[in-house]
Order: structure tokens, then sequence, then C-alpha cells
């Protein structure tokens, strides 16, 4: 394991992670979502890591285009279909 | 030796009667051949090719498709000859009552015990899990409580009953007889119906039959073999018959496979080292495979089936398959690349009685009818492996580290019409069980209701787990044959020392040793002592487990007999001088226990001593 990869486990039970605003250069900014500070796009992130993996412990798993994913997950691919973008983490 | 097939022989010189000369007939023959006389039966020929044809392998297959062709061996060493050597033993939940599982009418300990015997037999090493956790093991896994790893141990070389030195070793053999070529064609009872009398016989090249008599018969012709000449055999006697399994006529029900199936794509973190997932050495020179199960916890709390994956391939970058990337657009995180695996799931049945071994309507060149299969998996099973599935990937993706895919067939919410491999595992039609209300054997293997026939082999499971059957029938094989030299009235030879909580055995522990646990008592010190009688006994085996830098010198009546690791003492037995007294004296040596040691690693200085068997 690397030291990144083991840094990234840890973040993803915890309540901080490196995060990085994805889904494309085109992906629609709210003037409410711009004037979020980091720290709680930081905090409000992490806390969506954190139900995602209390999902999968918790057999709350569903199949969505084929994907096996947690309640959580399919909820916000759901709702990016409206429109909200997506956070990437590498 | 290997005795051509005559009527006129002198059956009746025989003390043991086995059917077939598969690893379970081999190993009962060679532990009876010190007690009297042994006659196996086998079906087959020395010579595998003529092991195909002649019926034996026809089947009539209904409800699931099952691949028949090549599984079963008719031949000297059985389907050993082509055991692929994948070893586990089983967990000790297997043999619990479980919602849908009979549990076992013994316990884990009961079986354990015999499980050094039998790896000895199938070469193979002590079983413990590898120290500390590598590879994905460690990346999927560090921090799930839910996720666990089994390691399966492989013989080292694989054990084939069929081979030369195995050949030679029963053809020299002067207490061991094997005619070859012989089917057993009928059973019958005595008038009262409680006692084998004397089998029919027919051999196969010549056409010319035979009728000779059984003291004790032991059936151990395979899975599939064992029910069908059950139910032929039950065809003369009225209903409810010990060879129909009683009044629920249980034999040939409860047929068990080990259902595979690989239903999804795994897509882990490039980063992750996967080298782990490839079978490798372990510290004693065996191949080791490692599986990933949910833990046992996970399984009762979610009400599934117990269940494996195995990683039957090499992962291949998968960064920029056309799906994964169109996949990440679901996730909550993600890595910049994949590698992809396509793993395939081993689930454990549950016993259902629709799932059968019959009696098909064609008949053999023998004049019996072939067997007829009806392995059966109901709607409510299939979508319990379905759920498993899903919830097993849902702790695979609990860290993000890997993310999961249905593939194929799979797709689809309904798993009803998927087909499902089978692992050439034919477990469960003649079950044991507590009474003959619920099974075919007792907790000895003996048949209910009949006071000189057993059957050995993994047709008397009543559960299987998620593990291969070969070392664990072996086990309960080894089980069969010292109650039958230990207890049986004809065999008054020896006795059967067995250690643990409540147990009489402890009463002839000396010095050194520690409170006994449920299988057995851990040495504590340098020295240990026990005082046995020997009624009349010419032979000691000791099982046992240490760690493997535990050294033993043994003395037995003041003699040195043993000077060597304690973890080989499994495989070795020891002469007995004509004291009636049997005292051993055991000097142990081993470096300090590493810290955080668990297991036998914790004792590194130790011998847990499970019994003592004297023959």
């Amino acid at each position: 394991m690397t030291n990144s990869m083991r840094r990234r486990t840890l973040l993803a039970g915890a309540a901080a992670a490196l995060v990085t605003v994805g889904g494309g250069a085109a992906a629609p900014r709210t003037l409410e979502q711009a004037a979020r500070s980091a720290d709680a796009e930081e905090a409000s992130y992490a806390k969506l890591l954190a139900e995602v993996h209390d999902d999968y412990i918790n057999g709350r798993v569903v199949q969505h285009e084929g994907w096996i994913l947690s309640q959580h997950e399919v909820a916000m691919a759901t709702a990016n279909q409206h429109g909200q973008k997506i956070r990437t983490f590498n | 030796m290997f005795v051509p097939f005559d009527p006129s022989l002198n059956w009746a010189a025989y003390d043991y009667v086995i059917i077939g000369a598969g690893p379970a007939g081999l190993f009962l023959a060679d532990k009876f051949a010190t007690k009297g006389r042994v006659l196996i039966l086998e079906a087959g020929s020395r010579d595998l090719s003529s092991a195909t044809g002649d019926g034996y392998y026809d089947l009539e297959v209904t409800d699931r498709g099952y691949g028949t062709l090549g599984e079963r061996l008719s031949t000297f060493g059985g389907t050993s000859n082509h055991w692929g050597g994948h070893s586990h033993p089983l967990g000790p939940a297997t043999f619990s009552n479980r919602p849908g599982f009979p549990g076992w009418p013994i316990t884990y300990a009961d079986y354990a015990l015999h499980l050094p015997e039998a790896r000895n037999w199938l070469n193979l090493g002590p079983f413990e899990a590898e120290p500390g956790r590598t590879g994905v093991e460690r990346d999927l896994l560090g921090h799930s409580q839910y996720l666990s790893a089994l390691h399966f141990q492989f013989s080292n070389p694989i054990r084939r009953f069929g081979d030369d030195p195995t050949v030679q070793k029963y053809a020299s053999a002067p207490d061991i007889d094997v005619v070859l070529d012989t089917r057993v064609i009928d059973i019958h009872l005595d008038h009262a119906g409680k006692t084998v009398e004397k089998l029919d016989l027919f051999h196969l090249p010549s056409g010319r039959t035979a009728t000779i008599p059984a003291k004790i018969l032991f059936l151990a012709a395979g899975g599939i073999e064992n029910p069908r000449l059950m139910l032929w055999a039950a065809r003369k006697y009225q209903a409810g018959n010990p060879f129909a399994g009683g009044r629920n006529n249980i034999t040939g029900k409860y047929f068990m496979e080990h259902p595979a199936y690989s239903p999804v794509d795994i897509y882990i973190d490039a980063r992750a080292d996967l080298t782990a997932l490839k079978p490798h050495l372990n510290a004693t020179n065996e191949m080791v495979n490692v599986v990933l199960t949910p833990s046992d916890d996970f399984l009762a709390a979610h009400e599934l089936n117990r269940m494996a994956m195995h990683f039957q391939d090499t992962p291949f970058p998968a960064s920029t398959d056309y799906d994964i990337q169109t996949g990440q657009a679901l996730f909550v995180s993600h890595p910049v690349a994949y590698s992809r695996i396509t793993p395939f799931f081993i689930f454990e049945q549950t016993p259902d009685a629709q799932s059968f071994v019959g009696l098909s309507q064609k008949m053999g060149k023998d004049g019996t009818p072939l067997a007829r299969l009806n392995w059966h998996l109901s709607d409510d099973e299939v979508k319990r492996y379905r759920k498993g599935v899903m919830l097993f990937c849902g702790l695979l993706n609990q860290y993000g580290l890997a993310k999961t895919r249905f593939v194929g067939d799979a797709t689809g919410p309904d798993w009803s019409n998927v087909q499902f491999g089978n692992a050439a595992h034919h477990m469960g039609a003649t079950r044991m069980a507590h009474d003959a209300l619920g099974g075919v054997v007792d907790s000895n293997c003996k048949v209910f209701g009949l006071d000189n026939m057993y059957i050995a082999g993994s047709s008397v499971f009543p559960a299987t787990d998620i593990v291969n059957p070969t070392l664990n029938l072996m086990a309960l094989t080894a089980r069969l044959a010292n109650f039958i030299l230990t207890t049986s009235p004809d065999a008054n030879v020896g006795v059967n020392y067995r250690f643990g909580v409540g147990r009489d055995a402890n009463k002839t522990l000396g010095k050194g040793w520690a409170t006994p646990d449920a299988a057995g008592v851990w040495s504590d010190g340098p020295e240990a002592t026990l005082t046995l009688e020997r009624n009349r006994a010419t032979k000691l085996s000791i099982m046992n487990s240490a760690a493997a830098t535990a050294g033993v010198k043994i003395e037995i009546n003041g003699k040195q007999v043993y000077d060597g690791p304690a973890n080989a003492l499994s495989s070795q037995s020891f002469p007995l001088d004509d004291e009636d007294r049997v005292a051993m004296l055991l000097h142990l040596s081993g470096p300090p226990a590493p810290k955080g040691a668990t297991g036998n690693d914790a004792h590194p200085a130790a011998i847990y001593l499970q019994s003592v068997i004297l023959t």
C-alpha cells in the first residue's frame, strides 16, 4: 500500500479529506456554493464519505446501472442528473 | 495385495469389508490392517483409462444443469487421482444450528481432533494462517471487522492415491486384499433386519457374480454412489428400512454442492498490492491460496449463506476500460486507475430435500439403476446468493478502494435462471444426524438401525461450509476408524485418550500441563508427563498441534522414541513394550513467544495435546 493510499483510506472514514472539485470545468457552481468556505466543503464531503461507508457496512447496497453502490452514491448520481456537481477524489 | 476376482475365494476370512478404494476406503483399510483382514472392493481398475464409460459416469440429471463427465473417477485411488489439493478445515460455525441448517451432531472439537491425522495422510503441513496480512488482504481488509481471509493450503505434492507408491504399498500389504473391477450390486440384511449379512458382487470384465459375507461393512464409494447403492438395497425391505434412511426416507435427500458463479467484475485501485491474490508458498513451502469471506457475525446479521470469493485470474490494468470510465461518474470517490479481476464465488448450499440423489429408470451394465441427480436450488436460495454478493461487494467497496459491477446474466435482478457451476463436491445425501428422523448415520457414521454398517465420505456432511471436502471427509474417516478401533467389541485392544474439558483422560496427565480447554490441553513448562494404561496395544500415536519452532523429545518407559519438531508428531507412531503402563515424558524446547503472537505461535515451547491413541 502506498502512503497516499493509506492516507486516503484513513481519511475516508475520518472527518477530513483531500478534496478537489471535479466534474469538469463546465460543472456549474451556484453563488451559494461559491460562498461556502473550503472547510465547510471538506466537512460536507467527509460526512458524505462516512455515510457511504456506513451504507456499505450496514448492507444498504443497491444495484445502479450494473454497479453495486451505496444508497448515498445512488442518491448522489440521481441528483447529478439534475445538474448538481460530482465531487471526485484523487 | 491385489487379488483377482474369484467366486470361490475365502470371503469369510475378512474382518472388515470396504466398498471403494478412494481416499476414505484406503485410509480405513490402512487403519484396520493391524487388527484383522481387510477386503476392499473397487468398481474400477488400476488403469485410469478404464475409468471412463461402463455406466458409472452416466447420470440422469434433472432440475439444475450439472456437469457429470470426469468428476468421479472409478479407479484405484478414486477421485483423488485428479484432486486439486485445495484444503481448509471446516469452520466452527458450520457445526452449529443456523437458520435452515441442522447443524452437526458432533462438535467442532470432536471433528478437529482428527484433523492432524487427515493432514498427515494428505501430505498437508499443520494448518496455520500466515502471520499478518499481506498485499490485497491488508489493503482491502486492514480496517474491516466484517471481512476475513481464508488461507487454503495445497498438499505438497498433491496426494494421488492411484500413484505408484500407493499402489505398491497396498500391493504388498499382507492384511489388505483389493479386488478390482468388482461392483457391489446389492446388500442384504439378516432376518431381523438389523445386521448386514451379505453382499452381491458383479465382476464387470467377466460378468461373473458372487455373494459374500460381511462382518463389518464400510460404504466409501463416493458422495453419489453411497446413496445410490443404499437406495437400491432398500427396495427389498419394508418402508422406513435403514437403507432408505428410516421413517423419513432421508437417504439421497439433501444433496449439496458448492454452487459457483462469477457475477461481478471488481475494479481495484491500481496502486494496491495485489500480489497476494496469486497462490504463493508459505513458510513451510506449501502453496497457499487466499480466499475472502464475510465474517460470521455479518452473515448472521443479514441471514446470508456462507460464501467465499476466489480470485481466479491475474488483475490487469483497466483504467481505460469504458465501463469504469462511465462508472466513475457514479462514485463518491475513486482512484486514478484501476486493475480489474473477475473472481468466482462459492456458496454454502442450504440443505433442501428437493435436492437429491435418486434412482434412474435407466439400468447400467451391472443390472442396477444409474443414479439420478436432482440438484435443486430454490428461488429463495438463489435470492440469498444474490443478496450475499451485493452485500459482500459492499464490504469490498467500503473504503473506496474497490468498485464492483455485475456482469452477464447476473446484471438482472432475477437469478432464478442463472446457470451456476458446480465444484464436483458431492455432499449430504446420507447425512449425519442426532437421530434416525433427521439423518442416515449417527455421530459415529454408523447407519441408524444397523449394527455393522458405516458410511465414510462427504455424503455424511449435514452442512458443508464453503471449503473443499477432501481434507474434512478424511478427518471424519479418521474419527470413524478410531472409533471402531477403540470401541468395537471385536477390537477390544487399545485406548483412545482424548483430552479437554470434562474428559476422563485428563486424569492421566502428570506434571507440566495447563488447565484443559474444549479440545485439548497445553503443556506448561519444559517437562510434561502422563501415564496411560496400555490395554494390550502395540502402538502409540499422538494427535497434537504445536508452533513450528517447538521441539520435543519423548521418552516412553524410559526409552527415547522421538527427538524432533513438535508439529510433526501427528505423523508418527511409536511401538510399545510389554509393560501394562505407558509412562511418557516430554522434554519441550523453543524460543520465547514473539510479542503479540496468537494461536500456536503464542506457545513456541509447548505442545497442545488433543489425544493419545493406543492401538
